[in-house]
């Protein structure tokens, strides 16, 4: 699954979630498809909507991808020892949006949050002009918490955890 | 195992689909005559499978007899 052999000067990103309470998340394979599969989720057009996918509101993208994990291993006398990559956990993903509690994806994300067993595909889609790369990805949604402080904005905090090997990068 | 039950199987994988690729063996002949349409699951499968299916052409050697000097007696 490779990344596309694009460069997207000045785009910007957006996520976006299947949008049923109980989804069938896309297979690993259809994780890499764009036609009838990504679009669905993130629309035909850059910033669209699918037919079953709805944009969730957040402040910023985190980063995403896989953590790292090594082993080092040496040989006595030798000056320098070997790092081996082993097996990596994908990297969880701490969003922070503002609290409308009549949102629906974050509505669905705290019911996600409550029940922790929903696997739901998630999108997240760079946009320049008409260009769209997405990537998607298959996760169940962790910690869910309001932060209400009277000085600001009420706020909610949640992150998503990515399921291992299910990810796929398309483009339109 | 059937090119098509093996792409089957990838396509419906959750799973590492290059670790289920790597493990299905398919007849070679059958998946060089394979076909999928460009952005589909079905060609991503095949494309694995075919990765993790190389073989080399046959090379059929054959036998030549070895030249017998005829009977000459001078």
């Amino acid at each position: 699954m490779a990344i596309p052999a694009k460069v997207l000067p000045g785009f910007s990103t957006s996520l976006w979630m299947q949008s049923a309470a109980t989804p069938t998340p896309l297979t690993t394979a259809n994780l890499s498809v764009w036609l009838a599969q990504v679009t669905t989720i993130v629309g035909t057009v850059a910033n669209g909507t699918g037919t079953v996918g709805v944009a969730v509101p957040v402040e910023a993208i985190p980063a995403f991808g896989m953590d790292d994990a090594v082993a080092s291993f040496s040989a006595a006398g030798s000056r320098q020892s070997d790092k081996i990559p082993v097996q990596a956990a994908p990297t969880s993903m701490t969003i922070t949006s503002a609290w409308n509690p009549a949102d629906p994806a974050l509505l669905q994300i705290r019911a996600d949050a409550y029940s922790g067993v929903v696997d739901r595909t998630f999108v997240v889609a760079a946009v320049e002009g008409t260009n769209t790369i997405a990537y998607a990805f298959n996760g169940r949604v962790g910690q869910f918490q309001i932060d209400a402080q009277p000085g600001a904005e009420a706020k909610c905090m949640f992150t998503i955890h990515p399921r291992g090997n299910q990810y796929g990068w398309s483009n339109n | 195992m059937k090119v098509s039950d093996a792409i089957e199987a990838i396509v419906t994988s959750y799973g590492d689909i290059e670790l289920v690729a790597r493990g299905m063996v398919v007849d070679a002949a059958e998946l060089a005559k394979a076909k999928a349409e460009p952005d589909t699951a079905e060609a991503i499968a095949l494309a694995l499978l075919k990765k993790y299916n190389m073989t080399a052409p046959v090379v059929v050697i054959e036998e030549v007899a070895p030249e017998v000097a005829p009977d000459t007696t001078e």
